[in-house]
């Protein structure tokens, strides 16, 4: 009696360990599914809203505030100035807690970089060229951590794309980075299905507009 | 099997609790709809967002406690702790504006204020309730701030070398005649309105803005609350009586309804008193407000509260040997309606009007003395945004006061008199660069009693020293008319006059705020007397004169430290003054040197319990030993106060509950405020004296408040 009352305890709680995890997924799969067919910048506030409900459920975990901050990094793109600017504050915030959380993953490293290009519109003269360096620092960081992360090489070789030769940017340098960029999404595997998978059809795009 | 299904039972009765949905408003502090906010339970996914209109609705299997939150870019998130019983819920919730880093220079010399996100932010209606040393009262807290003096007997706001009359109190726009109740000699006082009816309350220790006049040293604004949010209603119990309110909203307005009675017999039984009561003091209080939303920005805010206290004591006549009866009664009704409301694009206008009776009839040794205040206040400022760079505010206000004493002794002897106050005012704010702005004001103003037109100028500059601090500057020219107990009976005074110049430097980051503030205040023309009570106009004139210098520190952190909050703030005062009826200049009893404040606050999640604790210290104050031949050179021992309020939140029948407690001087610190002598000295040549202390030592109040 007693071993099978223990063999219903643990299962009992591996189930409910189970339905978290499951939950968990669930929730995040479809929020990344409303994400990605959201097709107004301005209406990605509603997949910001979700990924941070999600994340003040889940506060160990990085990737609801890497979704929140990425969703509204992508919103920031359409903002005014002066909305701009908030929406990145808050982006940046809840970045920083998902930095707090995994320090070293290269992802969110990745998203630093994503985000100081739009810091940058709302001042281009003022702000550009340190947020140009911290860009490139967040890249380098982000390529010591994982040098087979594709999307750092998309972000280098598209931001390098809109440099000015001069400053050791142009198509030239560009094009064989957006091409590696391009090798490494090949090659980048990743068997968590949240995982960031943003960046490919970009890379494509961009590798179009050059021929 | 058998089992198998009752475990299924009890697995869905647990998950088949009953649904609660919530419905409302979110808008931000001008009534406008924020649209797509986050709602949602804390901890659970999901969630909703507000529509075009701010409407929400989130239905719930949660039940408990639950944080409910809401929470939008660029706004403070809004939460508060909902017990789902399956009940739907009504919710207006408005959003603050996120208090973000020092983006533009503001004028901050000399300004403590809450709220007001373009100023320093310090003290909120909450910050006020939940410091421990101030027991509720808005003076009481911001007497743990900078430039504020400790005088215990007094229970009034004393700021950088001033008198308690020095410092007014404003509530929307216009001034309040008697903001404290009425007191006895040596027994503090309180202010007669609640914390909790503010949204705003600003502290200024000088330099103030041309539009407040009458006050010589300081401001005490406050701006009542807009639209309640919310349906509630609540009553309460406390060691010191009972405690009724009762809130309504409607679609575009709102109606509060208070009602307070207050005694101390029971704590006066409890605690030992050194005050010899043959009558407990008993307040009664009523308390209305009414707001009503006009057009699209239009506010009409109705206010109007009514109370009586009443308290009694056997008054120790030390010199005479004899213990004389003293009572005293008052009366006191205050209505305030103001509206506010944008005019066309860059117009605001702000009017209002205000009424004030205010009787107090003081019985000492069968002496009766009835002294009535009547005030009626009217008030119309304009402001235009002539572009974003440039302010203007300009308008004007009328106070009417009618002023009456009478004395009965064999026959009974009446003064009255009456004054008419017309001012003006004009003040401009110019951001001149980003780093750079500048406030420049003009107020003037008339007396219909003394008959002395005035112009005052002010002026404050500020300039941004960095991302997070900046220096300011401050300079006016303030002026006050003479207390009453002295113009009936030498009208001819004139006004009393104060010059101030301050200087300050301020750190702010997030929520961490360093300041320090150096000033100096110069007095002329105060009003000084041979002998006090004198009826001849000849003893009174304007010969006094005073300055008063000093630094304040300040540091507030609601960050570093997990669920914690303080603050602790230090002031330097050296002052003098001849006034009244000193023989030379001397540093007047009230001020001390240095008074610190540290106050602590915590709440512990886990336990539902905010947890408070507040220390006080002050220097000595001087006293006029009569037994030596030096004036004013007596100093007390230093002061010091610790107190504490414990809260806790709970449930009870399904009901918020809150209980409360609070404790003064918890361990018993024998503080003495000053000493008074006999006027004549006894046969050995010696004046005696008697050390004025508290009214008690340590003492604890608890409350039990139920939400209905």
């Amino acid at each position: 009696m007693k071993t099978n009352l223990l063999i219903l305890t643990i299962g009992l709680f591996s189930i409910c360990a189970w339905g978290q995890e499951e939950r968990y997924t669930t929730a995040m799969l479809s929020a990344i599914e409303m994400m990605e067919q959201e097709t107004e910048p301005g209406d990605l506030i509603e997949s910001a809203n979700r990924f941070e409900r999600i994340a003040t459920a889940e506060k160990s975990r990085w990737m609801p505030y890497y979704y929140a901050s990425y969703s509204l990094i992508v919103m920031s793109f359409d903002e005014s100035d002066g909305g701009k600017d908030l929406v990145l504050d808050r982006a940046q915030k809840l970045l920083d807690r998902a930095l707090e959380l995994e320090p070293e993953e290269s992802e969110l490293h990745v998203l630093q970089a994503f985000l100081y290009p739009s810091r940058i519109m709302v001042d281009p003269m003022g702000r550009g060229m340190t947020y140009i360096d911290k860009m490139f620092a967040s890249l380098e960081r982000a390529k010591t951590l994982n040098p087979e992360n594709p999307r750092i090489y998309f972000l280098e070789g598209v931001n390098k794309l809109n440099l000015p030769p001069s400053m050791g940017g142009g198509a030239d340098v560009a094009q064989p980075i957006l091409e590696e960029a391009l090798t490494r999404f090949e090659a980048f595997a990743n068997e968590d299905p949240l995982w960031p998978h943003w960046g490919e059809e970009a890379t494509h795009a961009e590798l179009d507009k050059l021929q | 099997m058998k089992h198998f299904s009752t475990i299924l039972l009890v697995l869905v009765a647990i998950s088949a609790s009953a649904q609660q949905t919530i419905t409302g408003t979110i808008t931000d502090k001008k009534g406008t709809p924020v649209i797509n906010a986050n709602i949602y339970f804390e901890g659970s996914y999901e969630g909703t967002i507000s529509d075009a209109e701010g409407h929400f609705e989130l239905t719930t299997d949660l039940d408990g406690e639950q944080l409910f939150t809401v929470s939008f870019i660029g706004y403070e998130p809004y939460n508060r702790l909902i017990h789902l019983s399956g009940k739907d819920t009504l919710l207006y919730v408005v959003l603050k504006p996120e208090v973000s880093e020092l983006n533009e220079v503001v004028i901050t010399a000399g300004v403590f204020s809450a709220s007001d996100e373009k100023k320093s932010a310090t003290l909120s209606s909450y910050d006020i309730s939940s410091t421990a040393s101030a027991l509720g009262d808005i003076y009481g807290a911001y007497a743990t701030m900078p430039g504020s003096q400790k005088v215990g007997e007094e229970g009034m706001l004393f700021v950088r070398g001033g008198e308690s009359y020095e410092t007014k109190t404003y509530m929307d726009g216009m001034v309040v005649q008697s903001p404290y109740f009425s007191s006895m000699p040596n027994i503090p006082t309180r202010g007669r309105f609640s914390p909790l009816l503010f949204s705003e309350t600003l502290f200024s220790t000088g330099g103030y803005s041309a539009e407040y006049g009458h006050g010589l040293s300081s401001i005490v604004d406050l701006t009542s609350n807009g639209l309640e949010t919310e349906d509630k209603a609540s009553v309460a119990v406390m060691t010191v009586g009972a405690n009724a309110s009762w809130v309504k909203r409607w679609e575009k307005s709102s109606l509060a309804v208070t009602g307070l009675y207050a005694n101390s017999a029971l704590q006066n039984r409890l605690f030992k008193q050194n005050v010899d009561w043959t009558k407990d003091p008993v307040l009664g209080d009523g308390m209305m407000m009414f707001r009503q939303q006009i057009g699209e920005n239009g506010l009409l805010k109705s206010f109007c509260s009514f109370n009586s206290m009443t308290m009694q004591m056997n008054y120790d006549n030390f010199e005479a040997g004899t213990m004389d009866d003293l009572k005293m009664a008052n009366l006191n009704l205050y209505a305030n309606s103001s509206y506010s409301d944008q005019l066309a694009e860059k117009w605001l206008i702000r009017t209002g009007v205000a009424f004030s009776r205010d009787s107090e009839k003081i019985n000492y040794a069968g002496v009766p003395v009835t002294t009535l205040n009547n005030g009626t206040s009217l008030k119309l400022t304009f402001t235009h945004l002539t572009s974003k760079k440039l302010k203007t505010r300009f308008g004007g206000d009328i106070n009417r006061g009618l002023y009456s004493q009478s004395v009965t002794t064999d026959s009974t002897t009446r003064m009255e008199m009456s004054d008419i106050q017309p001012s003006l005012f004009l003040e401009t704010e110019w951001l001149i660069s980003k780093k750079l702005a500048l406030r420049t004001g003009i107020r003037a103003e008339h007396s219909s009693l003394l008959q002395e037109p005035g112009f005052l100028p002010r002026l404050s500059a500020a300039y941004k020293t960095g991302t997070y601090s900046q220096v300011s500057f401050a300079w006016g020219k303030y002026r006050q008319k003479p207390e009453n107990e002295y113009l009936q009976f030498a009208p001819a005074l004139s006004h009393e006059r104060a010059d101030h110049y301050i200087f300050n430097f301020q750190y702010r980051k997030q929520r961490r705020i360093f300041r320090v503030e150096g000033y100096f205040k110069q007095y002329d023309r105060l009003v000084k007397y041979t002998s006090p009570f004198s009826p001849l106009a000849s003893d009174y004139n304007n010969d006094g004169y005073g300055r008063a210098q000093g630094f304040d520190l300040f540091w507030r952190d609601s960050e570093s430290l997990q669920g914690s909050d303080y603050w602790i703030s230090y002031s330097f005062l050296n002052t003098s003054r001849d006034y009244q009826d000193y023989p030379e200049s001397a540093v007047p009893s009230f001020a001390s040197a240095h008074n610190l404040s540290v106050v602590y606050k915590r709440f512990f999640t886990r336990l539902n319990t905010l947890f408070g604790i507040t220390y006080s210290f002050a220097s000595g104050r001087p006293y006029n030993d009569m037994n030596t031949p030096g004036f004013m050179d007596g100093q007390t021992k230093p002061y010091h106060d610790i107190s504490l309020n414990l809260t806790y939140l709970t449930t009870l029948f399904n009901r918020d509950c809150i209980i409360h407690l609070n404790i003064t001087n918890l361990l018993g610190f024998n503080n003495v405020y000053g000493y008074q002598y006999a006027t004549v000295p006894d046969e050995n040549g010696e004046y005696p004296s008697q050390a004025i202390v508290p009214t008690t030592g340590t003492q604890a109040i608890l409350m039990f408040m139920l939400s209905l």
